[in-house]
């Protein structure tokens, strides 16, 4: 049975939710199509907005600062092109801060409430702890990762938390980084200290996995067991800051930091973990929530497989479930299926391609890369500031994040692009990844809305 | 020798190394294997892991991880791929669509065939039941006592009855599935009055005989293909052009076997179609007009192969077909599309950890309003009830079938 909608969104991570949101928002039927969970589900869950120029060792002093850079050296770049006037070139410094910044008190306004409600702003950098006791600069972090006086440790105690039985967080280790990484005067704690707690919810102290954990703190016996085994340990070190790994909960986290504040005396703040992390699935469901209240329809195990185009027109997708095929038949679409994870863009021995409109794909730089295999885009060193442009490759677009063929015209009139399928910006070396989703979801769901009600210029 | 020759002499050793070649039709859920990125999302949604943690259940990925190792080895899992429910959770999160349920099913064929002495013993038990009747379960040994309490649950729940009806050349076949035809009888009575009542020419089998999915999920895929034969059989003899069901595994399970034995012939749930091949707007006309209903305030239970193995667009045409009951209203729990821990047999054997994934369920059905659960599945109405029943809880689970039909207009 075929289903008609204002808006198709292709893709259900923080691009393609955004979208579809802005959509529903302008009275638009949404559809979003959501073929698995993604990148935005895997994350840690802050976001990131502008961290790293690409091969700079040292942060931006916030990201105010970064999208002046990248607007300046990048104009090509996804937050560049938001500060395109009507005319394109040149990029607006000021108009790209503001309507990134726009996009950010946005969400912070959707999420407001959910358990992944987001703090942090676009004149601030949060140096957010990480589960090796290391820094990482971001902009947005969830409340519960986020402690007031974190940017100043001194004279402080802090506490590193882990779980017997919880081998992904060796809070010993944590703390010992954590310290080690900050030289003496140098905004560092006046002691750390560390503790095991016996919190088990199945019964056994081994083998014991984050989401087991958090969910153990969504029920009221799990967390009254936490705050009691944690009180002695709060006691004898005397500690101003309590560092948890990311388990304070699915549901219950922000109730259950505020409520171990209260109790113990002292601040909660939840660490950066690696994927897959609960922050990171709090964040998808919470989007996901923010959509349904907004009225888009989320279709959950649908994938778009093929398109028909009529005059320069996408007016059919085919969308397939396990056992169904059926058409929707959009007014506007968003594609926003994601780049390697999202399976947006796949990249084999026979080149990249883009896995549903066949969209030419074109690597950091705008060139096509027509056949060019994969490893062509990799650094000869892992891990290195420069990062691997691998992670550039993706569709090109124009100044209305429409994407484009070959010849630079947009493919489809009614066809818009946001996320990771774009290229001509690198996530990975610059720590923008959920920022360039939530800016470019946000302009290309406008963008497709006003197509909708014929208001585009 | 030639390579013919070879090929025979390497095909005579595999029985020995314990090697079972992958069949054609498996080679696609093989390959998507190698798409995992190993994020392990699949284990922060896995049911059976939320219930019961990783200790006793290492989640999707390490079954899907098994396959990367050489074949012989697949029986280290046997302690774990018994507890998979086969909800589809996994596959549906996945990023790369990595067919983790297929997976579950092909470790479990091998190690049926190599090691039968680490599959459960109810398993076992159930293999002969189904070998012996052709059913998932012991059928009546009287007739007549199958016959009253038929008659009993359709006098309680206020259903007409309607003759069996076996028409070479109907259109429609009406496929029960075991459950129905041996056990919630009221629910192949319920089906037959609701396509009797919209005018559909349809047909039962002469003899019910078994989709195989108990048997594919036991492991035993030689019984499982030997059924889908026998079913293709009776299905091509009788020359119906669709076949109807109200079962959700015998919808997934119908889908899979037709499309991959080439059949030509669509499977709807019995929702689908009514939303799609009758349609709404006749479905819609019996409620017309109607001034007497009785209110009710329902909440829905998806069953995992419905909506994870065949469509959820099957879920949204439930809560159509609902809205179109006068009197009918909604009460959403937030928990409908969780996996009730009713499938994959892992109740044959562990109780317990089928019951602690509906655990969930039942608090999110107990925290609505609503006095009846419905849901389109025999099989999840069975494992809702007697969770909920448990539990001390009032709530009326109703198959939904059952539920349309009983407020259906009847002749007089």
């Amino acid at each position: 049975m075929d289903i008609k909608a204002d808006l198709l969104v292709v893709g259900g991570g923080m691009a393609g939710l955004v979208a579809g949101m802005v959509g529903a928002e302008a009275g638009l039927k949404v559809v979003v199509l959501r073929k698995g969970q993604g990148a935005t589900a895997i994350s840690s869950g802050a976001v990131d907005i502008m961290s790293y120029l690409p091969g700079a060792n040292v942060p931006f002093a916030n990201a105010i600062e970064g999208l002046n850079a990248v607007s300046e050296i990048y104009p090509l770049h996804p937050y560049s092109v938001l500060g395109y006037s009507d005319g394109g070139l040149p990029v607006d410094p000021e108009r790209v801060v503001a309507r990134v910044s726009e996009a950010v008190d946005w969400i912070k306004g959707k999420l407001n409430g959910s358990p992944s409600a987001l703090v942090g702003d676009l004149g601030r950098t949060i140096q957010a702890v990480t589960l090796l006791g290391s820094s990482k600069p971001t902009s947005l972090v969830q409340g519960t990762m986020f402690v007031e006086g974190s940017d100043d440790w001194h004279d402080s105690i802090v506490l590193f938390v882990g779980f017997r039985g919880f081998p992904d967080c060796n809070s010993s280790i944590t703390a010992k980084n954590f310290l080690a990484s900050r030289l003496p005067g140098e905004n560092r704690p006046r002691r750390v200290a560390n503790c095991t707690l016996d919190v088990l919810p199945f019964g056994q102290p081994h083998n014991i996995y984050s989401f087991d954990i958090a969910r153990y703190m969504d029920r009221e016996e799990g967390f009254a067991e936490l705050a009691k085994t944690l009180k002695d340990h709060v006691r004898s070190t005397g500690a101003d800051f309590i560092a948890f790994p990311p388990v304070l909960g699915l549901r219950r986290a922000r109730a259950n930091k505020f409520e171990l504040e209260d109790k113990m005396g002292a601040k909660v703040f939840e660490l950066l973990a690696f994927p897959p992390s609960v922050p990171g699935l709090r964040l998808q469901n919470a989007l996901e929530s923010a959509l349904s209240t907004d009225g888009g329809r989320l279709l959950i195990g649908h994938e778009a497989v093929s398109f028909e185009k009529k005059e320069g027109h996408i007016d059919s997708v085919a969308v397939k479930t396990p056992q169904r095929t059926f058409n929707i038949i959009p007014a506007a679409v968003v594609l926003a299926s994601g780049k390697f994870i999202g399976g947006g863009i796949k990249g084999d021995e026979t080149g990249f391609v883009e896995t549903l409109v066949k969209l030419p794909v074109v690597d950091v730089e705008s060139y096509q890369t027509a056949g060019a295999r994969p490893q062509r885009y990799t650094n000869i060193l892992a891990l290195s500031p420069e990062g691997h442009s691998l992670f550039g490759v993706g569709v090109a677009f124009d100044s209305m994040f429409r994407p484009t063929g070959t010849d630079g015209q947009p493919v489809a009139d009614n066809v818009f692009a946001a996320g990771s399928i774009l290229s001509r910006y690198n996530y990975s070396a610059e720590k923008s990844g959920l920022g360039v989703a939530l800016a470019t979801g946000y302009a290309a769901g406008a963008n497709a809305a006003d197509y909708v009600k014929g208001a585009l210029p | 020798m030639s390579d013919e020759q070879a090929y025979e002499a390497v095909k005579a050793t595999l029985k020995a190394e314990r090697i079972q070649p992958f069949k054609r039709d498996e080679l696609e859920a093989v390959r998507s294997v190698e798409g995992c990125i190993n994020c392990g999302l699949c284990i922060g949604h896995c049911p059976v892991v939320r219930a019961v943690g990783v200790e006793r259940f290492s989640g999707p990925r390490s079954i899907a991880v098994e396959l990367s190792r050489s074949p012989p080895e697949f029986w280290t899992t046997s302690d774990k791929v018994y507890l998979c429910t086969g909800c589809g959770t996994c596959r549906e999160v996945c990023p790369r669509k990595v067919n983790i349920p297929a997976v579950v099913n092909m470790i479990r064929t091998r190690i049926f065939a190599q090691r039968p002495d680490l599959v459960p013993k109810a398993l076992l038990d159930e293999h002969d039941v189904i070998v012996k009747h052709s059913l998932a379960f012991e059928p009546w040994a009287d007739q007549e006592e199958k016959s009253e309490s038929r008659k009993v649950r359709l006098e309680t729940l206020g259903l007409p009855s309607v003759p069996d009806r076996v028409v070479p050349g109907a259109d429609v076949l009406f496929y029960p599935g075991c459950q129905a035809e041996e056990r919630a009888q009221e629910v192949k009575e319920a089906a037959k009055y609701i396509l009797s009542y919209f005018g559909i020419n349809y047909t039962l089998l002469d003899q019910m005989s078994c989709c195989g999915l108990p048997s594919k999920l036991i492991g035993d895929d030689e019984t499982a293909r030997l059924l889908a034969g026998r079913l293709q059989d009776k299905v091509k003899s009788l020359g119906v052009k669709k076949i109807v069901t109200t079962c959700a595994g015998c919808t997934s399970n119908l889908c899979d076997i037709s499309a991959r034995d080439g059949w030509g012939i669509p499977v709807y749930h019995l929702i689908e179609f009514l939303a799609e091949e009758i349609g709404f707007n006749k479905v819609s006309r019996p409620f017309k007009g109607r001034g007497r209903f009785t209110p009710a305030k329902v909440t829905i239970h998806d069953p995992c192969h419905i909506i994870r193995h065949t469509s959820r667009q099957i879920a949204e045409h439930a809560r159509a077909i609902l809205n179109l009951i006068p009197g009918v209203t909604i009460e959403e729990s937030g928990m409908s599309d969780s996996c009730c821990g009713g499938g994959g047999m892992v109740g044959y054997h562990s109780r317990d950890v089928a019951d602690a994934v509906v655990t969930e369920n039942v608090a999110a059905i107990s925290s609505t309003e609503a006095d009846t659960v419905v849901t389109p599945c025999p099989l999840c109405t069975a494992q809702i009830e007697s969770n909920l029943f448990r539990a001390g809880s009032q709530t009326v689970v109703e198959d939904l079938t059952v539920f349309f039909a009983r407020r259906l207009p009847q002749k007089r």
